[in-house]
């Protein structure tokens, strides 16, 4: 499909309301990010969900923007609570996948003669890989529906951290209105032995150090330094939330044909905001997303352990201790200010990072003066960033920004970038550690698979949806 | 016409596409090129065989049903596939036989992980002569 765009300006493109679109699509890349996604069917997917009722404000894609299913990655979508709409699809099968940024204490030349040690010994006790699952948290069905309700709070209630640690987690780690009773027997049996893994594909735990700091003032309220050893971990809700996608997928392809909405691609299908299976939907997803909060901090728990373990140092010495924790697949009610009325609405980011601005009341008392953490994971072999979010992008986007690089190149042409090359020794011999559980994920997941992150957080800066704080560089890598 | 499956390129996820004489055999087809996608070509034997009955109005939806209950086997119950036999299909109804052996390291290894088989430009119609069908998947 020839998609009509606008260049607005250096980084906004406009793509006209036409057909059966509701509102514009609002695309944020800069001009070489644009030839690239004019070859593919992202810039179509932003117009598929301008078409869906009920959305307010334009069908938005951030910098990483790229071919999804339904959504674009990348994608964010409000819609208004008594006309619009929720989508599974616009949520994604790892609902609340993210990212946990955690400091430490530790500088990366004392970190350095144990890199090895500490990549084994993390690939050893977090489970990863395909179908992972953790022996010591096979939980029993009540127990199970606490984490389910509770999410991190629950791991915290077990010992797997610190009360303090909950407010520096997005909604406190607890997603509201969560209804065990609307998540199915085969969902909750997929997540029965999944709390605590980290699962495949592109999930990752990450050793770094903290290259560069763009920001002194704000990297000194997140307890950022030049050299600080930090870990970042990507994972999501598993096979739970896997699952409730796709049974809500199919209540919500029968709701859409019950509520007459015209859908231009299945995987769109929705309900109404006010109906049953909204409603529902929702109960299930908060479950789902409160799954995810609950396996990324009992991972922080065991990251903290491993670390203690393998470097013979104490709570006390290491200080490893939560700076964010991010969703980025979600939909959430928020209250927004649209043309100057308070309105109440269901925010969907799909492959989207929430970015409120300094004050917001929903961001740590401590993080109130610098914006709320976004943090953006690049490749294995370049850099991440952490940014803040600000006020403009809380009145153009929803208070979203981008989640991550963006992939350059398909699973198939990585692979076949990466034939007769040693990905792994390559790494090595930039001082970055890997160890991977499947045979092909380190191949689809090289660097080069990956667009640049510097570029994508660039546009993201220069179009007012974040501020650069700090790049981080990987020094070892656990991949599923 | 060519017969059998292929994968199909996507900027982060896959597809499978297949083509076929008959409905019945496009939906085998399908199967086959999921199990390529998550084992390779792991060798296994059918000493596990699962008795499957799904039901879906919407032809499509039965497809994408048919082949998330395989991946469901593959996850929860560690199955490498080596048949994925329909025995009938008809009205909305799909009895199949999945047959394979239990995921072993050592004789058998993931090629990656597939998160779902999604709807998006999900198809499943009559084409020159025999059955075209087509998915994504999410990884």
């Amino acid at each position: 499909m020839a998609t009509k765009i606008q260049q607005l300006d250096q980084y906004r493109w406009r793509i006209p309301r036409e057909g059966a679109m509701r509102t514009d699509g609002l695309v944020f890349a800069s001009p070489e990010m644009m030839k690239d996604l004019r070859r593919e069917q992202a810039l179509e997917q932003v117009c598929n969900v301008a078409t869906l009722p009920g959305i307010v404000g334009p069908s938005m894609a951030m910098p990483d923007i790229h071919w999804g299913y339904g959504f674009p990655i990348g994608g964010v979508a409000a819609f208004d609570a008594t006309h619009g709409i929720v989508s599974p699809g616009g949520v994604g099968y790892d609902i609340n996948c993210g990212v946990r940024l955690l400091r430490s204490k530790l500088n990366a030349e004392e970190v350095h003669p144990h890199l090895d040690r500490l990549a084994n010994a993390l690939y050893r006790n977090i489970p990863s890989g395909v179908g992972s699952h953790h022996s010591d948290f096979k939980l029993s069905m009540a127990e199970q529906k606490r984490v389910l309700t509770k999410g991190a709070a629950w791991a915290v209630a077990q010992g797997f951290g610190d009360k303090n640690e909950l407010d520096y987690i997005e909604n406190h780690g607890t997603i509201a209105g969560a209804d065990t009773e609307k998540v199915s027997e085969r969902a909750l049996e997929r997540g029965r032995s999944q709390l605590g893994t980290l699962g495949s594909g592109n999930h990752f735990l990450e050793i770094q150090q903290v290259e560069a700091i763009y920001d002194e003032g704000a990297a000194a309220v997140l307890g950022l330094s030049q050299g600080q050893v930090t870990v970042s971990i990507h994972t999501g809700s598993r096979g739970l939330g896997y699952q409730v996608c796709d049974d809500y997928l199919k209540v919500m392809l029968k709701a859409a044909r019950k509520y007459g909405i015209t859908l231009p691609d299945r995987q769109l299908c929705c309900a109404p905001l006010q109906s049953d299976e909204a409603r529902d939907y929702m109960a299930a997803m908060a479950c789902a997303a409160n799954f995810a909060f609950a396996n990324r901090q009992t991972i922080t728990s065991n990251v903290r352990e491993t670390f203690e373990e393998v470097l013979g140092k104490g709570p006390a010495d290491l200080h490893m201790a939560t700076i964010y924790d991010v969703c980025h697949n979600i939909a959430k009610w928020e209250q927004h200010t649209i043309g100057g009325r308070e309105r109440k609405l269901c925010v969907h980011r799909k492959g989207a990072t929430r970015a409120f601005p300094p004050g917001h009341k929903e961001i740590p008392a401590a993080y109130q003066s610098i914006g709320q953490p976004v943090l953006v994971p690049g490749d294995m072999g370049r850099y991440s960033y952490v940014l803040t979010g600000t006020a403009g992008a809380y009145e153009e986007t929803f208070g979203s920004s981008c989640h991550g690089a963006g992939r350059a190149l398909s699973r198939h042409a990585a692979k076949k970038a990466a034939r007769g090359r040693d990905i792994i020794g390559d790494l090595a011999k930039q001082g970055i550690v890997v160890r991977a559980a499947g045979r092909a994920t380190v191949a689809e997941e090289m660097p080069e698979a990956y667009k640049d992150v510097a570029e994508v957080v660039q546009v993201v800066e220069q179009a007012g949806l974040g501020r650069i704080v700090a790049r981080l560089k990987p020094m070892a890598v656990v991949k599923g | 016409m060519y017969k059998g499956y292929r994968l199909l390129e996507h900027t982060a996820d896959m597809g499978i596409e297949a083509r076929a004489e008959s409905c019945l055999k496009v939906l085998e087809e399908m199967a086959r090129g999921l199990t390529m996608m998550l084992f390779g070509n792991s060798p296994a034997s059918a000493n596990v065989v699962a008795e499957i009955h799904l039901r879906e109005e919407d032809p499509v939806e039965l497809m994408v049903t048919w082949l998330n209950e395989i991946l469901y086997w593959c996850e929860q119950n560690n199955l490498v596939p080596v048949e994925t036999r329909i025995d009938g299909l008809e009205e909305g109804e799909l009895l199949a036989t999945l047959s394979g052996e239990p995921f072993d390291q050592q004789r058998h290894h993931v090629e990656r992980q597939v998160k779902a088989v999604t709807y998006h430009k999900a198809a499943l119609e009559e084409a020159s002569g025999g059955w075209y069908a087509r998915v994504y998947v999410d990884l």
